[in-house]
């Protein structure tokens, strides 16, 4: 496009009768050091509707940066990684009649972010531009929270495109060109038929190889992350249930068990303690509350982590909960990229996330579907009290060594100070607790003591879970809407498919056969706990090389769990082992939760090295923690 | 390699894998084992119904991936103007249709209709069971690769029955059945047995519940026991194909019988007769398809495969009707009715 072509097009788009640039960018200048944001959210038409939660969260995750004339804001074809919310500074886009500058009001582009991997057009600053950065990450949260808002960004691009433009998020990664991915789905192709024709070759039986060749499928999708974690436990089952391999009253098993309502209960009140904006306003409160040194910084994100464990039973989720935490602490603190403050505060907002995982039994959706493989009695009571006096001494050892972790590898963090005023103004955006906020933290509160109480009340964990989610929707603190949108049903049906095809499993003898196998070469255990927690830590390290978390804790508990009784173990211990070193991991494919981090460009942030180096003390420090908390079970009388 | 190329490559990788999978899928299942269980009365005849549960009995504990259908010829409930060659006919086009790898043909009434027009068949491995009459009448034998599970009436277990009742007297026994495949071959195992000190006074075979009515009333009252056969079909008259209900012929054998009357299915005491003694049709249900899936594991094995005669049975009681006729068995014959669910008040 030529200067003339350029100053038409302006013209078309009505950007010559703008105020004076220089005025805003003076006024700019002068407030950079306390500016916040919330007044050109509110001044823009689309994002100043939005309700006061979702702005007090967007508000957290938003960042000021400025173009200099001829810079690109971004370019077409590049990995929509951020929307954009210009203040100041006119813009020109190469490829398509997106407007530029629509008046005196601030204006979005890169809307992308909302939904499309990459951008539609070329986008240029022709002056001075300054706007605000809001991450993709936080975009697609916001879009998560408030219906219909994803479909309006959309629509947006498309009107600029003047042509329709579908979703392509999820279809494009099944067909994301890479070789890793070219090389996982020939290994999809291969294995099954590979693994079916091995096992008839070595005599099993034709029930045997169908399931494995099925199964051999599955842990190749995961392996290679072909697609969502959820899908290939679903495809699995719909192949057994396609070829009758057991019957439908087996296949389904898990889809009509208590351990279902649990989940989606628990999936449900984690959804209304973010959805609601009390996790927030808990985070806000900590943050004004505790002296403002990295440390209590640092332990501040601990406990809001260990306030989301409590309620939210997936690492996943705790950790997207805690990343606008991080980058609003980031950006208050204006913390140079790759310092070891940095660093730090970013290990404090992992672990945040995953410290607390084994601290309840709830803590961890697939801990509830583990605990399902028990007695209904034992599984009461195992999930209240018992399970927190239990991991006590773990949980307190852990959080010790992770502080003392990141002392030892991160080193000094220099000073720096919070912005308070943002805090404050966040804080007082949100306004007094709001009714939905009220109903969640009772019912929250209820959840809680209830679990800790069944010993006493022999309510079953699912009755619980269950009232609650009643309690929730009569209410009406969660709508039809919030049913539908927030809660994490990929997750749910990961967890109860991956459990069915366990129940597949054990229906055919597979289990057991496993068992028996292992049994044979486990003698040496002997009833010692010790060992076999040594035993344990093997073989949930060798499964985890090929399966994600859920998964591997799944298929460790069918493996170890008839050890452990006739070894004469608690089968808490096994399920409790099982579960924190599930949590140890040595590449980034056997962590997505991590994985999230990654996906919002932490690692341009943060000293990688130092965070991995962190993760293997951490690792080693799981280990430690178990086998010291063993006197401690001793004294309990299960070990 | 450039991205496009890639990205195309990896679509064709997931249509690939995707129809592959669905092909494999679909050609696992279509050489899946089919089983054919074809049963001569209605699915809801008690006779079936637990021939069907000891089926499901033996499937609940089957690993093997199959398919199993029953089929009803319904000879109990067909309607007195059904063409039976037509639906003998629509049979055979169904059996053809699902080509079953293993065809279960279940008593003798089931066996001549249609069991015997499968004898020769290659790919189809015959299996009968609940079979009175010796195979042979069939045309099957196990040289000839047709096996199968054999009932017989649980004679031996009745005879010393007649010794513990009443005071261990000889008993004169009177026989009553129907005019059909079943009854013939009941009757030839029941005149073929050694009754002992016992002595068998009068049998018939009566072509329906008129005549049933008049052996009882007539000459059966000679005798002490009234042995009833199986009366699943009995036809209401001499004309037609109507049947009289099983129950109503129970009720009316056991008020209007003078002898003690014992029946040789479960039925009996079930629809409130006072006592019987019969083979478990769950057990020939279940041993048939246990047949069926040791050949489905080796086909080519035969030499390792046996026809077997069911040997276990039940004793089923209904004590208000015994205590009624002052009969009192001894305990271990109420325990063994309870322990099978067979003891009625």
């Amino acid at each position: 496009m030529g200067r003339s072509e350029r100053r038409n097009h302006k013209k078309f788009l009505g950007l010559e009768n703008h105020p004076p640039m220089t005025e805003r960018i003076v006024r700019s200048e002068t407030s950079l050091q306390t500016r916040s944001p919330l007044s050109d959210i509110r001044a823009h038409g689309l994002l100043g509707s939005l309700p006061a939660q979702a702005l007090s969260r967007l508000l957290a995750s938003m960042d000021e940066q400025v173009w200099t004339p001829g810079e690109d804001l971004f370019r077409r074809g590049e990995s929509a990684s951020a929307m954009f919310l210009i203040v100041e500074g006119t813009v020109e886009s190469l490829h398509t009649l997106r407007p530029a500058q629509d008046g005196p009001r601030p204006v979005l582009t890169g809307q992308e972010a909302a939904g499309l991997p990459t951008y539609e057009s070329t986008v240029t600053a022709v002056t001075t531009v300054r706007a605000w950065r809001l991450p993709r990450q936080a975009v697609r949260a916001l879009c998560a929270q408030v219906p219909g808002l994803e479909a309006a960004l959309v629509r947006s691009i498309e009107r600029a495109l003047q042509a329709p433009s579908a979703l392509r998020d999820d279809a494009a990664k099944a067909a994301t060109g890479s070789n890793k991915r070219l090389i996982g789905w020939g290994m999809a192709l291969c294995v099954p038929p590979g693994l079916y024709a091995s096992t008839q070759a070595m005599d099993l039986t034709l029930q045997a190889s169908v399931f494995l060749a099925i199964f051999g499928m599955v842990i190749t999708m995961w392996v290679f992350s072909l697609v969502d974690d959820y899908i290939p436990p679903l495809a699995g089952l719909i192949c057994i249930l396609f070829v009758g391999l057991a019957p439908p009253s087996v296949v389904l098993t898990s889809f009509a068990s208590p351990g279902l309502v649990t989940l989606i209960s628990v999936f449900a009140m984690a959804a209304m303690l973010s959805g609601s904006g009390l996790s927030n306003r808990v985070l806000l409160w900590l943050l004004l509350r505790l002296p403002d040194r990295s440390s209590w910084r640092q332990l501040s994100l601990l406990l809001y982590g260990l306030l989301l464990s409590l309620g939210t039973p997936s690492g996943n989720n705790r950790m997207a909960l805690m990343m606008p935490a991080f980058d609003d602490m980031a950006r208050g603190l204006r913390l140079p990229e790759r310092s070891a403050a940095m660093t730090a505060l970013f290990i404090a907002t992992y672990g945040g996330a995953m410290l607390f995982s084994s601290t309840l039994a709830t803590s961890k959706s697939v801990t509830i579907s583990v605990l399902g493989f028990l007695p209904l009695h034992l599984q009461d009571y195992y999930a209240g009290m018992f399970w927190i006096g239990a991991a006590a001494l773990f949980t307190l050892g852990i959080v010790a060594l992770h502080m003392l972790g990141v002392r030892w590898w991160v080193g000094p963090q220099g000073q720096s100070t919070v912005n308070r005023l943002i805090l404050q103004e966040r804080m007082h955006l949100l306004g007094p607790l709001s009714l939905a906020e009220k109903c969640t933290a009772v019912v929250f509160a209820m959840f809680l003591l209830g679990s800790l109480t069944t010993s006493i009340h022999h309510v079953p964990q699912s009755g619980l879970a269950g009232a609650v989610l009643v309690g929730l929707l009569v209410c009406g603190v969660m709508t039809k809407m919030d049913f539908q949108k927030s809660i994490d049903w990929p997750m749910i049906v990961f967890l109860i498919s991956t459990d069915c095809l366990i129940k597949v499993m054990g229906y055919l003898g597979l289990n057991q056969d496993l068992s028996r196998a292992l049994a044979e070469h486990v003698t040496f255990v002997d009833g010692n706990v010790l060992v076999f927690l040594g035993l344990t830590l093997g073989v949930v390290l060798l499964i985890r090389l090929l399966l994600p978390i859920p998964a591997g804790m799944l298929l460790s508990a069918v493996v170890l769990l008839p050890v452990a009784q006739v070894e004469g173990i608690s089968p808490w211990i096994c399920i409790f082992a099982i579960g924190v070193f599930s949590d140890i991991w040595f590449f980034r494919y056997q962590n997505s939760i991590y994985g999230i981090a990654v996906n919002a460009g932490v690692e341009a942030r943060i000293e990688e090295s130092v965070f991995l180096r962190h993760n293997l003390w951490m690792n080693g420090a799981r280990v430690l923690m178990v086998f010291l908390s063993v006197p401690l079970w001793g004294w309990m009388g299960i070990a | 390699m450039n991205s496009s190329t890639k990205a195309r490559a990896t679509w064709l990788m997931i249509l690939g894998f995707l129809m592959s999978t669905l092909l494999l899928l679909t050609l696992f299942n279509s050489a899946k084992p089919r089983i054919l269980v074809v049963h001569s009365l209605s699915k809801e005849s008690s006779w079936a119904s637990a021939i069907d549960k000891g089926i499901s009995r033996v499937l609940s504990t089957n690993r093997l991936p199959a398919t199993v259908t029953r089929e009803y010829l319904n000879l109990d409930i067909l309607s007195q103007e059904a063409d039976l060659d037509r639906v003998m006919k629509e049979v055979r086009r169904k059996i053809k249709a699902m080509d079953p790898h293993i065809l279960v043909t279940v008593d003798d009434e089931t066996n001549h209709l249609l069991g015997r027009h499968y004898v020769d068949q290659n790919r189809m491995q015959l299996v009968y069971t609940g079979l009175m009459h010796d195979p042979g009448r069939y045309g099957y034998s196990e040289d000839g690769g047709v096996f199968g599970v054999r009932e017989h009436t649980p004679l031996a277990p009745l005879t010393a029955l007649l010794d513990e009742i009443g005071r261990g007297e000889p008993k004169r026994i009177a026989v009553v059945g129907i005019d059909d495949l079943t009854g013939t071959a009941e009757m030839k195992q029941v005149l073929a047995h050694d009754w002992g000190r016992h002595r068998l006074v009068t049998h018939a075979l009566v072509p329906h519940f008129e005549a049933w009515k008049q052996y009882v009333l007539g000459p059966a009252k000679q005798a002490d026991v009234l042995l009833v056969l199986t009366i699943d079909k009995v036809p209401a008259g001499d004309v037609g194909m109507v049947m009289a209900r099983e129950s109503e012929v129970t009720l009316w054998t056991e008020t209007h019988s003078a002898p003690l009357p014992i029946g040789v299915r479960h039925s009996f005491v079930r629809m409130g007769g006072g006592l019987a003694a019969s083979v478990p049709p769950d057990e020939l249900g279940g041993l048939a398809i246990q047949i069926a899936f040791e050949h489905l594991a080796k086909p080519n094995a035969q030499q390792g495969l046996k026809s077997v005669t069911a040997t276990a049975f039940d004793i089923s009681v209904r004590q208000s009707v015994l205590r009624k006729r002052q009969i009192e068995l001894p305990e271990i014959y109420v325990q063994a009715a309870r322990a099978a669910g067979h003891l009625y008040p």
